[in-house]
C-alpha cells in the first residue's frame, strides 16, 4: 500500500495491484473501502490497477473537516493522486456511486482522462435517476427466505436509508446469485468507522446537472457505460439514456449481471474491460 | 446506389436475376463443405458429395458461374491483428430519402473498420457492424463519420462481448 498527503493534508490511501498498464479505480458505497473491488475478475492479470481509498474509508484517513468528504470536494483527491502517480492522464475506472465522483472529476478535468470506465454507475452527476419500481428486475429468488427482507431493504435503500443493517439486508439482490461467492463478497470493505464517509458523500449536495453536461462537451476520452441487466440501481434504460451525454459513450449490458458485473461473471467483464482499455 | 443493390440481393438470398438457381442435394453438399472451408481439396469434396472428382469441378465452377458462390474471402482473426474491438451501432436518420439512404450507405460500407453494415426495418435504420484498434478509434469513427453526417438524427454505441459466425447456416432449407 502507498500514501500520500492531498490538498488539505489528509492522508490518502491506496493499492497497487497487478502488471500493465495503469488503472485508477474508484469503488463506490459511498463509504465503502476499495478492497471489495478485489482485482475486478482478474483484470489485475493484464492491467496494473490503482486501488483507491477515499478519505474517511480504508487506508485513507478521516478528514479534519468533515465536509471535505462530500462527493464534489473528492474531485480533488482524486486528481491529487493523479498528481502523485506521476500521469499525465489516466484510465479511470468507477464503480457504483464512485462513478458520480468519476463523472464529477472528468468534467472539472476532461484533459486528464484517456479512458472513463463507468461500472454499474450512479447517474445523479448528469441527471439520470434511478429506475422506478415497474422497471425493476426482482423475479429473482422470489421463493428464498431472504426475499422479502432484500426486496423491503432495496425500497429503503432507495428511499435514501444509509444505516449498515439496510445495506446487508439488500445484498441478495445485488448479485446474480446470493451462492456462497456473492456471500463472501457482500460485505467487504463496510465498517461503522465509514459511516461519516458513507453519510457525507451526498449530504447538502447540490448537483449541477446543466453545467456538469455541459463541461463533458469536453471530454475527449472514450467513456463505457458499463451496466448489469439485473441491477436494481441501475438499469440498461439508464445507460442508453446517460450515454450521448458523455460524448456518444459505448454500453455495454452484462447478460444476468447485477450490480456487481465482475463477481457475477468475471470471464465476460475482464474482456469487454479489456478490449476497451487496450 | 451500386451498394445498396448488391445488399439487398444478400438480404433476400435471390441471384441477381431474381431467378433462384436450381440447386439439388449434390449442390447443398459442396456448398456446406466450401461454407466450412472454401480451401476444401475436391477429392474430398467429391468423395462427401459421391461425384466423380471432375464433376465436382465443374459442378463447384458451375454453382460459381451462376452467382451462387459470390466469392472466397479468407476469414481473418481481427484481434490478432490489432483490432481488437467489436462494437455495433445503430444509427438512425432523420431524413428518409431514398437517395440519403443509398448516400449513407455507400458512404459508410466503405469506411475504415466496417465489418457489415445492416440496413434494418426497425426503429433505427441501420447497424453498422465495426472493428476497432482501440476505444479512442471507435469514439472517432462516431463523432467524425457519424454524429457529424447531416443526416444522422441518433446513434447508440454498444460494446461486443463475443462474435462468433454459424455453422449451420444451410440448415434453413427444408429441401
Amino acid at each position: 500500500m502507498s500514501r500520500f498527503r492531498s490538498y488539505d493534508g489528509t492522508a490518502i490511501g491506496f493499492r497497487r495491484l497487478g502488471e500493465g498498464p495503469p488503472l485508477v479505480c474508484v469503488p463506490g458505497g459511498p463509504g465503502r473501502a476499495v478492497e471489495y473491488l478485489g482485482d475486478l475478475g482478474g483484470l489485475g492479470r493484464s492491467r496494473q490497477l490503482i486501488l483507491l481509498d477515499l478519505r474517511g474509508v480504508g487506508l485513507s484517513a478521516d478528514p479534519v473537516d468533515a465536509a471535505t468528504l462530500r462527493v464534489d470536494r473528492l474531485v480533488d483527491d482524486v486528481e491529487a493522486l493523479r498528481v502523485h502517480l506521476g500521469l499525465d492522464r489516466m484510465n479511470l475506472l468507477a464503480h457504483s456511486a464512485g462513478a458520480v465522483l468519476a463523472t464529477m472529476y472528468a468534467a472539472r478535468y476532461p484533459s486528464r482522462l484517456s479512458t472513463l470506465l463507468l461500472v454499474t454507475p450512479g447517474l445523479a452527476a448528469v441527471g439520470v435517476g434511478g429506475p422506478v419500481d415497474s422497471e425493476l428486475a426482482l423475479g429473482r429468488g422470489v421463493d428464498e427466505p431472504w426475499y422479502a427482507d432484500a426486496v423491503a431493504a432495496l425500497a429503503q435503500l432507495r428511499r435514501g436509508d444509509l444505516s449498515v443493517e439496510t445495506f446487508r439486508a439488500s445484498r441478495p439482490l445485488f448479485y446474480r446469485r446470493w451462492d456462497d461467492q456473492a456471500q463472501a463478497h457482500a460485505y467487504v470493505g463496510i465498517s461503522e468507522r465509514h459511516m461519516a464517509a458513507r453519510v457525507g458523500y451526498f449530504a447538502d449536495l447540490i448537483v449541477e446537472v446543466a453545467s456538469t453536461t455541459e463541461r463533458l462537451k469536453q471530454l475527449t476520452a472514450p467513456v463505457l457505460l458499463y451496466v448489469g441487466e439485473l441491477d436494481p440501481l441501475v438499469t440498461p434504460a439508464m445507460a442508453a439514456q446517460a450515454a450521448p451525454i458523455f460524448g456518444h459513450a459505448t454500453v455495454a449490458v452484462q447478460p444476468g449481471a447485477a450490480h456487481f458485473p465482475w463477481v457475477d461473471d468475471a470471464a465476460l467483464f475482464t474482456r469487454a474491460v479489456s478490449a476497451f482499455t487496450s | 446506389m451500386t451498394e445498396f443493390r448488391a445488399e439487398s440481393r444478400a438480404a433476400e438470398g435471390v441471384s441477381p436475376n431474381s431467378v433462384r438457381p436450381r440447386l439439388d442435394s449434390t449442390d447443398l453438399t459442396l456448398l456446406r463443405m466450401l461454407m466450412s472451408n472454401a480451401r476444401v481439396a475436391n477429392n474430398a469434396l467429391a468423395k462427401a458429395a459421391g461425384i466423380a472428382p471432375s464433376t465436382a469441378l465443374s459442378r463447384v465452377a458451375g454453382l460459381r458461374s451462376r452467382g451462387v458462390i459470390r466469392s472466397y474471402r479468407a476469414e481473418v482473426d481481427l484481434p490478432a491483428l490489432g483490432l481488437g474491438l467489436e462494437a455495433m451501432i445503430s444509427v438512425r436518420l432523420s431524413t428518409h430519402t431514398r437517395e440519403e439512404m443509398d448516400a449513407f450507405m455507400a458512404t459508410v460500407s466503405v469506411l475504415p473498420g466496417v465489418i457489415s453494415l445492416f440496413f434494418l426495418a426497425g426503429q433505427n435504420d441501420y447497424l453498422i457492424q465495426l472493428a476497432a484498434p482501440n476505444a479512442d478509434a471507435l469514439r472517432d469513427f462516431v463523432l467524425e463519420h457519424l454524429s457529424s453526417h447531416p443526416s444522422v438524427q441518433h446513434t447508440e454505441t454498444i460494446l461486443v462481448f463475443e462474435h462468433r459466425p454459424g455453422t449451420n447456416t444451410l440448415g434453413a432449407l427444408t429441401n
